[in-house]
């Protein structure tokens, strides 16, 4: 049973890390693993294959960065020529990334069937390009594994067959448990010179954020403003080229409770995630790593796919605005036991066992 | 030069594309609506299609693209970066598709993936069958479409049984529009009826693969059509005229008095020998809906299992009636006994649909909300 598993970005290489490793358990199962290189730094994702005890990629097909249709374009015919060659039975792919939809795609074009692993996330927000990945992407798969009820029922509600979609629980979760162990030895506090509580973790890159020179001024004002946490600011490369061209690099720097460090390994993100006082952030995958650490969440967005942590309130969202991500943050921190109420929440992410459950259908269907 | 920037982008890739388009083209013209006119066609048959839209008096395509590829993935590759190059530099409002080739799943998409609107004219059809590709494509594009201008209300149900997040408006179907807009072109280009030796006569079209592939049935067709109680016309395509001569039908059916048969026609002289004719006999699924429009209003007996019209069979214009050669004499019989009985107008629209969806295009904000406006990701390099 040949399974062809199909990764690009950094989220989608924690998805697949728990079911590769669960395929490499099973001797009936061949895995061919694909790098489409959507990544922009190899360097960075190599290390991250390491940190997560990856085997090497089958291929990386090195696609690189470029506009939304060049690089799906480009990545569907270099993954359609990879799938002849190695002619897989299943194809599987994790998340909602250009390389998801281009494998998608390049596989039901080729009567091979797709599975989609985090099926049936929904936004509603058509502008998000990954809104539109997801979509497209569970339209054209033969098995869809949704993370949560919530998903399965967006899915029968675009009339697709019951019979396709499995509840599997989230993989996400399943790589957080399998690191715990590990996040808890890394220093990355110490390094930073902070303590659990006294700070919060910030992450942007969506374009709708960074690229709007006042969308994000209007963020980092708001990060000013919060005199009482010092902020940890992973930067992302694109995000931080933004800053720099948004006149905010200095300002920014200028305010020396904002802390700019290099983008951190998986390991020490939950190290730090676990330990912050609250979590801003306008990426999906975090929005449920706060909610398993048991950290609140403000999102800076409209609208999020995973209404499951808001809808239980642990997640609040804040779009831009200056004045709502301020207000936000000012309720959690006048919320008296926060920490204890997260935990008592009930978890809709499945029991950490979702990669099992997931190749014990394929192995089922094969 | 007419203004580019800002204007409804259509892009075609087939003959049935140019045919169901042609008539919104046309609309857009009548109401001086600024459009571009994009042909992005396989290189096999390019310059046939081009052709093709001279013959049907349309303005020419402001950008052609010639697509050399031999597999699906390829494709949709490199139609997606040929028209993300094309909407760069046009800007449009709204690009417009028809139907359900790879093509138009990869036009569409690379609209979307730079935030320009998608309106989808033919939206809702399904089949229910998941291994023609034509399905994925439709479901697809439906489900990254703004606009969903549908030919019936069951095309509608579709899609809301879908919960798609475009808009849905039922318009009818634009191919009774071409229709209507192209029989007095057809009926000047083509000569058609002199070659015919028959006053009164049935036409037949069948090729798709899962009849004529299958011997016992080809047989049955053969049969059907020379005890047939009128003369028959039947246009071969090549792929049947391979099979009549593997099967060893050839002779039989050529050498028969009451069959004449034409080489592959074109779309005038086909139009032509649908309104003069009888009934027409057919397998094809675009057909049972021309023969509903005005200017044919044929009876249309549907050779096959199923069907994805069940319109023109519920209006009364066409009837299922499988492929056993008892079943196609007893259909055709009862056809020429009837005292005609077609309801006056087509179960796919009265013609109008093309002027409705530029009228909806028109009334409605054509542009996403911000901060995510087109403009943002057109003017990034």
């Amino acid at each position: 049973m040949k399974l062809m598993l199909i990764v690009g970005a950094r989220p989608q290489i924690i998805k697949s890390a728990p079911i590769i490793h669960e395929a490499q358990k099973h001797r009936e199962i061949e895995l061919q693993l694909v790098h489409t290189g959507q990544h922009y730094d190899f360097e960075m994702s190599k290390i991250f294959f390491h940190e997560l005890d990856l085997p090497d990629p089958l291929v990386n097909l090195g696609v690189g960065s470029g506009s939304h249709a060049w690089q799906t374009g480009n990545m569907m015919i270099k993954l359609e020529k990879t799938i002849l060659e190695n002619k897989p039975d299943v194809v599987m792919v994790p998340g909602d990334t250009n390389s998801t939809l281009a494998g998608a795609l390049a596989a039901a074009k080729l009567h091979v069937p797709v599975a989609h692993v985090e099926a049936g996330a929904r936004s509603y927000d058509m502008r998000m390009p990954e809104e539109i990945n997801r979509r497209l992407t569970d339209h054209c798969s033969s098995l869809l594994f949704a993370p949560t009820k919530n998903c399965a029922k967006n899915l029968r509600q675009e009339g697709i067959r019951k019979q396709l979609i499995k509840l599997s629980g989230d993989t996400m979760y399943d790589a957080l448990l399998q690191h715990m162990s590990t996040a808890e030895k890394s220093n990355i506090l110490t390094e930073i010179g902070i303590k659990t509580d006294e700070y919060a973790v910030l992450t942007l890159h969506r374009p709708e954020n960074v690229d709007t020179p006042k969308t994000f001024e209007n963020i980092m004002k708001a990060m000013t403003m919060l005199k009482e946490v010092i902020i940890v600011f992973p930067v992302h490369p694109r995000t931080k080229q933004r800053l720099a061209a948004a006149k905010l690099m200095k300002q920014t720097q200028a305010a020396n409770r904002i802390k700019l460090i290099e983008p951190v390994g998986y390991d020490e993100m939950l190290q730090l995630t676990q330990h912050a006082r609250m979590v801003f952030t306008d990426s999906g995958g975090l929005q449920k790593e706060a909610f398993w650490l048991q950290t609140p969440c403000i999102t800076l967005r409209d609208k999020t796919e995973w209404v499951e942590t808001t809808e239980l309130g642990a997640n609040v969202l804040a779009g831009s605005k200056l004045q709502r991500i301020v207000e936000a943050a000012r309720e959690i921190k006048e919320t008296k036991g926060i920490k204890v109420k997260l935990e008592r929440l009930r978890n809709p992410f499945g029991e950490g066992q979702a990669a099992q459950k997931i190749l014990a259908q394929i192995l089922k269907r094969g | 030069m007419k203004p580019i920037n800002n204007s409804y982008t259509i892009i075609v890739g087939t003959r049935p594309e140019i045919i169901k388009m042609a008539p919104v083209i046309r609309a857009l013209k009548e109401q001086s609506q600024p459009y571009v006119f994009v042909h992005c066609g396989q290189h096999y048959d390019y310059n046939m299609s081009q052709q093709f839209i001279d013959e049907l008096e349309l303005p020419k395509p402001d950008y052609g693209f010639k697509v050399k590829a031999y597999s699906p993935g390829l494709q949709t590759g490199r139609i997606l970066t040929i028209v993300e190059r094309v909407a760069k530099k046009v800007k449009p409002r709204v690009v417009l598709v028809e139907g359900d080739t790879n093509g138009v799943l990869a036009s569409a998409l690379a609209a979307v993936k730079l935030n320009v609107l998608v309106g989808h004219v033919e939206a809702g059809l399904r089949s229910f069958d998941l291994r023609m590709p034509e399905e994925h494509n439709r479901r697809l594009v439906d489900h990254l479409s703004k606009y969903l201008f549908t030919p019936t209300e069951i095309a509608r149900k579709n899609l809301e049984r879908e919960n798609v997040w475009g808009n849905i408006y039922v318009t009818g179907n634009t191919v009774i529009d071409a229709v209507i807009q192209h029989m007095p072109l057809a009926e000047r280009k083509s000569s058609i009826m002199d070659r015919i030796r028959f006053r009164r006569f049935a036409l037949v079209t069948a090729h798709r693969a899962e009849n004529v592939d299958d011997s016992a049935v080809l047989k049955n067709f053969v049969e059907a059509f020379a005890e047939a109680p009128i003369p028959v016309v039947y246009p071969l395509h090549p792929r049947t005229k391979k099979r009549l001569r593997q099967q060893k039908m050839w002779k039989k059916l050529s050498k028969t008095e009451n069959v004449h048969l034409l080489p592959p026609l074109g779309y005038f002289d086909f139009l032509v020998l649908m309104k003069n004719c009888e009934m027409i006999i057919t397998d094809s699924g675009g057909i049972q809906e021309e023969a509903t429009a005005p200017s044919i209003r044929k009876p249309v007996l549907v050779i096959r299992l199923s069907t994805e019209r069940p319109e023109a069979v519920e209006a009364g214009f066409a009837k299922l009636v499988g492929v056993e050669k008892h079943n196609i004499l007893t259909a055709m019989e009862q056809t020429l006994n009837e005292e005609e009985r077609l309801p006056k107008t087509s179960p796919y629209g009265n013609g109008t649909a093309a002027e409705k969806i530029v009228d909806i295009l028109n009334q409605s904000n054509s542009v996403f909300r911000k901060p995510y406006t087109w403009r943002n990701l057109l003017d990034q390099t």
